[in-house]
């Protein structure tokens, strides 16, 4: 019997009722990481726990949090860190659910980073649609500001730091941290250049700024209060710590799941209560950006995904049977970065929309031989051909390649579907498409 | 009602010569106060940033939660991505719409109701899903039980 590891759940699986409010979040421990970090240790310090510990973002990077931190040049004031709490990534649900139900936990989490490189103020940079996250978020900055720990002399320190949060009015690509921050600046999100506008350098207003993901920060309270060698107990060498899993598609119980990274997926389909509606055919590994798969025998951490040529991205994870039309996933997908596509670079602005006219073309029937290989030659030339997901193609950003190593992993590992719809003049699964 | 006085208090929150932050919080308070984004509203919020209202409106225009003429009571958002239409989310928008008579990215004449379609909420659990006035999300829905939720949201209104 496969079961969860609960860190960064367990608080809001204990108390389900009111896991959210300050009283019942103190009375389990909330705060005392902060605590521990502005009494105990120098800020540098906590720089170095955190890189000692091997976290690394949960937001989809996977870039080391320490080695984040670490990166702002000295003796640059004022500094800022910006909570990304703008997920977006079709099917992760993860950081939703954190927010709605342990507000504290990311809050405790973005003052330990804002102590440890010593920044003036934390912006919580919350996606538009999330109403009661939103709400919970304020009421909480109120409460913990009338406890003490926020504001002046944070948990009675010499630091002093101010929490705000920030709304988004609906846009994906503003969770990318440099088009998070141009539109927190109150411009379009659309991601900026770098260099120069690595966060780290030139960040918020300029400024050097950390961008962390809620998760990431809810993690780190854990680390305070129970050290680094607790958390490499858990997951890989190279990918310690538990992680978060939002869980979807053709399963009995879809969710999130916290599990130590490395956790094999298979494991994770079964917590999640198996498929239902018919055996196995795709899985989308790690979010919609993500290099598809046929099967769940991986193991869920960093390396070994990207050794696989995907990713983990941000722990999503959508089963799907041998009903569900590929074409239709594609097509689904590639609307979807299409109507992100914020329109600065032209690959992707133009490329996402070519593709989705070939696939809506593909999808409805009226196909015309060639197509998929139009389709790819689409895809490829977003960015380079490459069955591996490899960072940095000819875009600011990663959203055109995210659409195109989506896209076309889909027809890699089921051409036969895309041709049979071509060949067929119809869709062999009797679905339903859309076109728009 | 005048923005100014919640206007300044927004404004607070970020350091000096940075007010333009609280442009996308301002657009929230005139969809809020007036029903939609209206022309008055963006020219009082370009006003009170000092920038002019075509930047207002060239912000205002990048996000999806924004209208710009007038919708009904209650925003209805029906999720038409991965998740959500493996669980037959198009079943769903179908229901609805026949329901209400209208498609998506449509108001009803009563003025009650606006229904879009839009991408994934992150509520992949509940997929099929809906959420209404970008507040509650609920799922997983039928087509049935969508209809018998969107009756109980008008006859509580």
């Amino acid at each position: 019997m496969i079961s969860e590891t609960l860190v960064v759940k367990k608080r809001w699986i204990e108390y389900p009722e009111d896991s959210f409010k300050l009283e019942r979040a103190l009375a389990d421990g909330a705060y005392e990481g902060l605590r521990r970090a502005v009494t105990d240790h120098k800020p540098d310090d906590v720089i170095e726990i955190v890189k000692a510990s091997g976290l690394r973002g949960r937001g989809g990077a996977g870039f080391s949090t320490g080695t984040k931190w670490g990166l702002l040049p000295a003796d640059v004031f004022p500094r800022y860190v910006v909570v990304n709490d703008d997920e977006g990534e079709p099917c992760t649900f993860k950081d939703r659910e954190l927010t709605e139900r342990d507000p504290h936990a990311i809050i405790e989490g973005a003052l330990i980073c804002a102590y440890a490189v010593q920044a003036a103020a934390v912006y919580i940079y919350v996606r538009g649609e999330f109403g009661l996250g939103r709400r919970r978020l304020e009421q909480a900055i109120s409460d913990a500001q009338a406890q003490g720990m926020i504001g002046a002399n944070v948990a009675g320190s010499d630091f002093s730091c101010e929490v705000y949060v920030h709304p988004g009015a609906g846009s994906y690509i503003c969770g990318e941290e440099t088009a998070l921050l141009e539109s927190h600046e109150g411009f379009r999100g659309q991601p900026r250049m770098r260099p120069p506008f690595f966060p780290a350098l030139k960040g918020l207003y300029h400024q050097p700024t950390v961008v962390n993901n809620v998760e990431t920060l809810a993690t780190l309270p854990h680390i305070l209060r129970n050290g680094v060698d607790w958390f490499r107990s858990m997951g890989t060498e190279k990918s310690p710590g538990p992680k978060i899993f939002s869980v979807s598609g053709h399963v009995a119980r879809p969710a999130n799941y916290e599990v130590p990274l490395g956790t094999p997926m298979s494991d994770l389909l079964e917590l999640a209560g198996g498929m239902i509606g018919g055996e196995l055919k795709g899985v989308i590994p790690g979010g919609a950006s993500s290099v598809w798969r046929r099967d769940a025998d991986i193991a869920l951490d960093f390396d070994t995904m990207g050794e696989a040529g995907t990713i983990l991205g941000s722990g999503a994870v959508t089963f799907m049977n041998r009903g569900a039309c590929m074409v239709e996933a594609a097509l689904i997908t590639a609307r979807f970065f299409n109507h992100e596509s914020c329109g600065k670079c032209t690959p992707c602005r133009e490329g996402t929309w070519w593709g989705l006219k070939i696939l809506e073309r593909i999808a409805s029937g009226r196909g015309k031989a060639g197509d998929v290989d139009l389709l790819l030659g689409v895809c490829n030339q977003i960015c380079a051909p490459s069955l591996k997901w490899v960072p940095g193609g000819v875009c600011f950003c990663l959203l055109g390649d995210s659409c195109a190593y989506a896209v076309r992993s889909a027809i890699e590992l089921f051409r036969d579907e895309f041709d049979a719809h071509v060949a067929e003049g119809a869709c062999p699964f009797k679905q339903e498409v859309r076109t728009s | 009602m005048n923005l100014s006085a919640e206007a300044a208090a927004l404004i607070e929150r970020y350091p000096p010569g940075r007010s333009r932050s609280a442009l996308v919080p301002l657009l929230h308070l005139v969809q809020e106060r007036d029903g939609y984004v209206t022309e008055e509203g963006m020219t009082e919020v370009a006003a009170i940033l000092e920038i002019t209202t075509a930047q207002v409106l060239s912000v205002a225009t990048f996000y999806t939660m924004f209208h710009f003429k007038p919708k009904g009571r209650h925003v209805v958002s029906l999720c038409q991505n991965i998740a959500c239409s493996l669980n037959g989310a198009e079943k769903l928008i179908d229901s609805l719409e026949e329901h209400l008579g209208i498609k998506c990215g449509e108001t009803t004449s009563d003025g009650q109701f606006t229904m879009e379609r839009v991408e994934c909420l992150a509520a992949c659990d509940l997929a099929p899903m809906l959420q209404i006035d970008y507040q509650a999300m609920h799922g997983p829905l039928s087509g049935h039980a969508a209809v018998i939720l969107i009756e109980s949201v008008r006859a509580n209104d």
